[in-house]
C-alpha cells in the first residue's frame, strides 16, 4: 500500500524574487490587489488592462509569466492567450488565468488555449503565490533576451525603450524614423534611448540599425536573386554605390564576394551530400 | 527612403540636468504599465532631487492606487 505524503511543497523563499509578472485585468481594483500582494512578494509587477493591452506588452516586457484575467472587455484573456501560443516568441511564457467561471469546462476552455494552470475567484493570496511558484521553479533567473548579445546590466526601462524602439525599427528597414521621432514613437528623448541600447547591446540606435540593415542583407544576398542595387534599397541605402561601401567597410568583401563565396560554400555542401 | 546614417556623434542631443532626464524616463514607464519600476522612479527622484520630494511623493500616492492617468494630469502641472 502506498502512503501519500502530507509533507508541504517547499520552495526556494526567493523563487519569486525579481520575476516579471504582467497582470491583466480589467477590474481596476482588483488589479491593484494582485499587483500589491506580488509587490509584496519581491516580482516586478506590469499592469495592463485588457488582451489588446497584454500582447502590446507582453512582446515588450517579456515577463516571466503572466497572471490574467479570463473575461474582459474587447479582447478577452482567451483570444490573447491564443494569440500568444501562434506567436513563437511568445508562447513559452507562462500564463495563469484568474476566473470567476467555476464550471470545469470553462477551466478546461482555458488550458486548451494555451494556460498553464487556473485560480478561481475569489482567490487565495496563498494559493496564488504557490500556483507562481510552481511554474516559476524550474525557470532561470529573469533576464529579458537581448539581441544580438546583452552587454552590461541593463535596467528595466533600458530593456522597454530597447525592444519598443527595436520593434518599430525592424517594421522597416527601408524606411526607418529619424533618432528623434523614433525616440518621440517610445515616450523618451535620443540621449536616453541611445544609452539604453549602449546599455542593452552596446552599440548606439544607429549602430544596432546598421547592423540590423547589413544582417538582413546578408541574408538577402544568399537567399534570393535581388541585385545588389535592389537590396541596397531594401536595407535603406539611396544607392548601390552606398550600399556597396558600407557592406564592404563592415564585412571586408563587396556585396557581390559575398555572395559568390556563400554560393561556392553551399555548392560544396551539395556535392558532399 | 532613409539614407544612410552619419557619424553617431551627430546624432547626440544636448546634455540634460538631472531632473529632466529623470523627467524623460517616467513616459514609457507609464506606458508599459511598469508598477515597481514607477515606484523605484519616485525613490530617486525623492532622493536625487531633494527639491521634488513633494512631487514624488504625489506621484507614488497615485501610482500606489493604479491611477496611471492622475500622474500624467499631474505632469501637465509640472
Amino acid at each position: 500500500m502506498t502512503t501519500m505524503s502530507t509533507e508541504p511543497i517547499s520552495f526556494k523563499p526567493d523563487v519569486l524574487q525579481g520575476r516579471r509578472i504582467l497582470v491583466v485585468e480589467d477590474v481596476e481594483s482588483e488589479r491593484m490587489l494582485l499587483a500589491q500582494y506580488l509587490q509584496q512578494q519581491g516580482c516586478r509587477v506590469y499592469l495592463a488592462s485588457d488582451g489588446h493591452d497584454c500582447l502590446r506588452k507582453v512582446q515588450l516586457i517579456r515577463p516571466d509569466l503572466v497572471l490574467m484575467d479570463v473575461q474582459m472587455q474587447g479582447c478577452d484573456g482567451l483570444s490573447a492567450c491564443r494569440i500568444m501560443q501562434a506567436e513563437p516568441a511568445l508562447r513559452d511564457i507562462p500564463v495563469i488565468f484568474i476566473s470567476g467561471a467555476a464550471m470545469p469546462s470553462q477551466r478546461v476552455q482555458g488550458l486548451v488555449v494555451g494556460a498553464v494552470d487556473y485560480v478561481s475567484k475569489p482567490f487565495d493570496f496563498e494559493e496564488v503565490r504557490l500556483r507562481l511558484a510552481i511554474h516559476l521553479r524550474n525557470q532561470p533567473g529573469s533576464e529579458i533576451p537581448a539581441e544580438p548579445e546583452a552587454i552590461g546590466c541593463p535596467s528595466s526601462l533600458d530593456n522597454i525603450l530597447f525592444q519598443s524602439a527595436r520593434m518599430y525599427l525592424l517594421k522597416s528597414l527601408a524606411e526607418t524614423p529619424d533618432l528623434h521621432e523614433l525616440a518621440a514613437a517610445v515616450s523618451t528623448n535620443s540621449k536616453r534611448l541611445n544609452e539604453a541600447f549602449r546599455n542593452c547591446v552596446g552599440m548606439t540606435v544607429f549602430g544596432y540599425l546598421r547592423e540590423e540593415r547589413m544582417q538582413h542583407a546578408c541574408r538577402l544576398l544568399v537567399e534570393t536573386r535581388l541585385t545588389v542595387h535592389s537590396i541596397g534599397a531594401e536595407v535603406g541605402y539611396t544607392s548601390g554605390a552606398n550600399f556597396a561601401t558600407a557592406f564592404k567597410e563592415r564585412f571586408g568583401v563587396s556585396p557581390k564576394e559575398f555572395r559568390l563565396s556563400r554560393a561556392c560554400s553551399w555548392s560544396r555542401c551539395q556535392r558532399r551530400e | 527612403m532613409t539614407k544612410p546614417v552619419g557619424p553617431d556623434e551627430l546624432q547626440q542631443p544636448l546634455a540634460m540636468d538631472g531632473t529632466e532626464v529623470l523627467l524623460a524616463e517616467i513616459e514609457p514607464l507609464l506606458n508599459m504599465g511598469a508598477l515597481t519600476d514607477l515606484l523605484e522612479w519616485t525613490e530617486r527622484l525623492e532622493q536625487e532631487q531633494p527639491q521634488h520630494v513633494d512631487l514624488a511623493r504625489r506621484v507614488r500616492e497615485l501610482i500606489a492606487r493604479g491611477d496611471f492617468e492622475g500622474v500624467r494630469a499631474l505632469w501637465q502641472l509640472v
